[in-house]
C-alpha cells in the first residue's frame, strides 16, 4: 500500500515536472530551479524569471492542472461505471453522456455562438442523456443492468443522430469547424476562472468515487449477491453511476469530448495493481492524471499548433491497450 | 426461526409459482428443498432471501419480516451461497471473503477485526493457503468453498444455497457436502448459534448423505414434509418426479451392482 502510493506521488511529480518544462516558450530545469530559489530567497527576479513565471502559472499550470484533472476523472467514473455494470469493457460514455455532451456542444455553438453556453448546454445534455437512458430502463419491469445499458445504446444513437443533424445544418465555413474542433478535444479552451469552478466539483467526485471501492467490489458480483450480502444495490449503485456520470460531463466542460482514457486507463491499472476496486479506483485516477500529463505533453512537444488532445488520447491509448491486453492474455479466459 | 406462511408468489399474474406455503424453520435444522425443474424451489430461496416483492404471505425471521427488514439486518441473520459462477473481475480469494463484512465497519475500508473474521472462515473451509490465489483460477469445488467461507464470515445462522454442487465432480460433490455437514454440527462462526443451512438439491441421495428435514416440492406446494429417512423413500420420489417405480428400481439395482462389485 505505502509502495503503491510512493510510486504514485513519484509518477505525477514526473509527470508535472516534464510537463511544465515542455512548451513552446523554452526554458531547462536550472531555470525552474534558480527560480524556485530566488522566490524562497525572496530576491529581486530577472527580467527572464519574471517570463518564466508568467508562463508558468498563467498558462503551463492551469493546463497541467485542467490535464490531470480530466485524465482523473475520465478514469475513475471509467472504473467504476465497469464495475457497476459487472462489466470489464464499459466506458464512461456508455449511458449516452458523451454523446449528450457533443449535441449540447452542437447546440451551443450552432444557435448560441457562445463559449459558455457551449458549456452550460453540454453538460446538460450530457446527464440529460444518462437520465433518459435510465428512464428507458425504467420501463421495463424488475429491469436489469443489461436493460439499462440498452437505454444508453438507445440514448447514444438518439443524440448522435441529432448531432449529426446539427453538423449538416451548421455554416461550413465558421460554425462546423468549430464543432469538429470542439468533438476533438483540446486544452485550448482551459482558463483559470473555468478551472475553478470546475475543479472543485472534479476533485470532490474523484475522491469521492476512489473510495468507493469496498462496495464497488461487492456491487460487482451482481445485484442478488450484493444485496444478500448487506449493501442496499439499487440506491447504492445509482449513486455510483450518477456521480460518474456527473464527473465525467464536468469533464467535457473543461476539454471537449476525450475518447478512450475512461476504459484504457482502468484496464491497464488492473494490470498493475490487480482487480481490487479498493486500490484500483485510486490507482484509476492517478493513472489518468499521469496518462493525460504525457499524452498532452507529446501534443506540445510534436508541434507548435494546437493539435487536439482527444485525437492522440487515443493514439497513445490503443498501444497501451494492446499492450495491457497482451500481458492480461492469461486472466481473459 | 424462519417462519413461512401462506405464502404465495407469481412472476406473472396467470402463471403462480408459489402456492399457499406454510412451515417454520428451526434453529439447528439442514432443511433439503427437493423438487422437479421449475417447481418453485429457487423462487423460494429468493422468497426467504428478500429478494422478491411478496404480496401474499409473511417470510419471518426472528420475527423480522425479510421484505421490510434493511439489507444491512438481514445479511447478519441470513447468508446466501450462489450457484457456483464467474466473476467479470479476478479478484483475489481473500477479497472474496472480504465481501462477507461489507455492511460492518466503516464504509471505506476493512478493519482488522474483519480480515481476522474472513481468515478464519477460509480456514475452516481449509483453503487458507489460496487467500491470495485469484478467485477465477480455482477449480470449481474450491470456489464454492470459498463463497461458503465468505457467507461464513457474514456470520449469519442461515445459510441458503442453491443446488452448491451443481457443476462439481462425484468426489467434489461429497466433499462439499460433507462441509456442510461439518460446519453444521460446529456451529456459527461466533461458535454461538447452531448454523441452519437450506440447500436446493436434485439430488435425493445428497438429502438422505445430509440427513435432517426434506421439504419435497411440487408445483409450488409442499408435497411432503419431515426427516428425510421418513419423506425421501422410493415412494415419495416417484410422487415427486412422477416416475415409475420400475424405474426407479432399475436405478437403485444399477448403483447398487456397481458399489457391490467394488466392495
Amino acid at each position: 500500500m505505502i509502495r503503491h502510493l510512493g510510486v504514485a506521488l513519484f509518477a505525477i511529480f514526473g509527470a508535472i515536472m516534464v510537463s511544465l518544462l515542455i512548451g513552446r516558450y523554452g526554458f531547462d530545469f536550472h531555470d525552474l530551479m534558480s527560480l524556485s530559489k530566488a522566490l524562497l530567497a525572496g530576491q529581486e527576479l530577472t527580467m527572464k524569471q519574471h517570463e518564466i513565471l508568467f508562463v508558468l502559472i498563467k498558462i503551463r499550470l492551469p493546463r497541467i492542472v485542467a490535464a490531470m484533472l480530466v485524465g482523473a476523472g475520465l478514469a475513475v467514473s471509467g472504473g467504476a461505471y465497469q464495475a457497476m455494470f459487472l462489466n470489464p469493457l464499459v466506458s464512461p460514455g456508455i449511458l449516452g453522456v458523451l454523446s449528450g455532451a457533443s449535441f449540447g456542444a452542437a447546440l451551443g455553438i450552432v444557435f448560441f455562438r457562445s463559449m459558455i453556453m457551449t458549456q452550460i448546454l453540454a453538460f446538460c445534455m450530457g446527464c440529460a442523456a444518462v437520465g433518459l437512458a435510465i428512464l428507458l430502463s425504467t420501463l421495463v419491469r424488475r429491469s436489469s443492468l443489461l436493460v439499462m445499458l440498452l437505454g444508453g445504446m438507445i440514448s447514444a444513437a438518439l443524440f448522435g443522430s441529432l448531432t449529426s443533424l446539427l453538423k449538416f445544418l451548421a455554416d461550413p465555413n465558421k460554425e462546423l469547424p468549430e464543432l469538429v474542433y470542439w468533438l476533438m478535444g483540446s486544452f485550448a479552451r482551459v482558463n483559470e476562472e473555468t478551472l475553478l469552478w470546475i475543479g472543485l466539483p472534479i476533485v470532490g467526485l474523484i475522491i469521492y468515487l476512489s473510495v468507493q471501492g469496498k462496495v464497488a467490489n461487492v456491487l460487482s458480483m451482481g445485484d442478488e449477491e450484493a444485496l444478500s450480502l448487506g449493501v442496499a444495490v439499487k440506491r447504492t449503485r445509482l449513486q455510483i453511476i450518477l456521480a460518474a456520470t456527473l464527473l465525467s460531463a464536468l469533464t467535457v466542460i473543461l476539454t471537449g469530448i476525450v475518447q478512450w482514457v475512461g476504459l484504457v486507463i482502468p484496464h491497464i491499472m488492473r494490470f498493475v495493481v490487480g482487480p481490487d476496486n479498493r486500490v484500483l479506483l485510486p490507482a484509476s485516477a492517478i493513472g489518468g492524471a499521469v496518462f493525460m500529463l504525457g499524452t498532452d505533453a507529446v501534443v506540445r512537444s510534436v508541434s507548435t499548433a494546437e493539435l487536439p488532445i482527444g485525437v492522440f488520447t487515443s493514439l497513445v491509448a490503443l498501444p497501451l491497450f494492446i499492450l495491457s491486453l497482451y500481458v492480461n492474455r492469461r486472466n481473459w479466459k | 426461526m424462519i417462519q413461512v406462511s401462506q405464502l404465495s408468489f407469481a412472476y406473472s399474474k396467470k402463471h403462480p409459482v408459489l402456492r399457499n406455503l406454510n412451515f417454520i424453520i428451526e434453529p439447528g435444522e439442514i432443511i433439503n428443498i427437493l423438487g422437479p425443474n421449475g417447481c418453485g424451489k429457487s423462487t423460494l430461496l429468493k422468497a426467504i432471501l428478500g429478494f422478491l416483492p411478496l404480496k401474499r404471505g409473511l417470510v419471518h425471521i426472528n420475527g423480522h419480516d425479510v421484505v421490510s427488514l434493511r439489507p444491512q439486518r438481514l445479511a447478519r441473520l441470513l447468508s446466501y451461497v450462489p450457484q457456483m459462477h464467474n466473476t467479470p473481475f479476478n479478484y483475489q480469494v481473500l477479497d472474496v471473503v472480504l465481501m462477507g463484512r461489507v455492511f460492518s465497519g466503516p464504509w471505506y475500508k476493512y478493519t482488522r477485526e474483519d480480515h481476522d473474521i474472513a481468515r478464519d472462515a477460509l480456514h475452516r473451509v481449509r483453503l487458507l493457503d489460496l487467500a491470495s490465489r485469484p478467485y477465477q483460477h480455482l477449480s470449481g469445488g474450491q470456489r464454492q468453498l470459498v463463497l461458503i467461507a465468505r457467507a461464513l464470515a457474514q456470520g449469519a445462522d442461515y445459510f441458503i444455497m442453491d443446488e452448491p454442487v451443481t457443476g462439481l465432480d462425484y468426489s467434489n460433490q461429497f466433499y462439499l457436502l460433507e462441509t456442510i455437514r461439518e460446519l453444521s454440527a460446529q456451529g456459527g462462526a461466533q461458535k454461538t448459534g447452531k448454523l441452519i443451512f437450506i440447500l436446493t438439491t436434485h439430488h435425493p441421495e445428497h438429502a438422505l448423505f445430509l440427513g435432517g428435514r426434506a421439504l419435497l416440492i411440487q408445483k409450488g406446494q409442499l408435497l411432503a414434509d419431515g426427516p428425510v429417512e421418513a419423506v425421501v423413500t422410493a415412494q415419495g420420489i416417484c410422487d415427486l418426479y412422477g416416475i415409475k417405480p420400475q424405474f426407479l428400481d432399475k436405478i437403485i439395482n444399477s448403483y447398487g451392482k456397481q458399489y457391490g462389485m467394488a466392495c
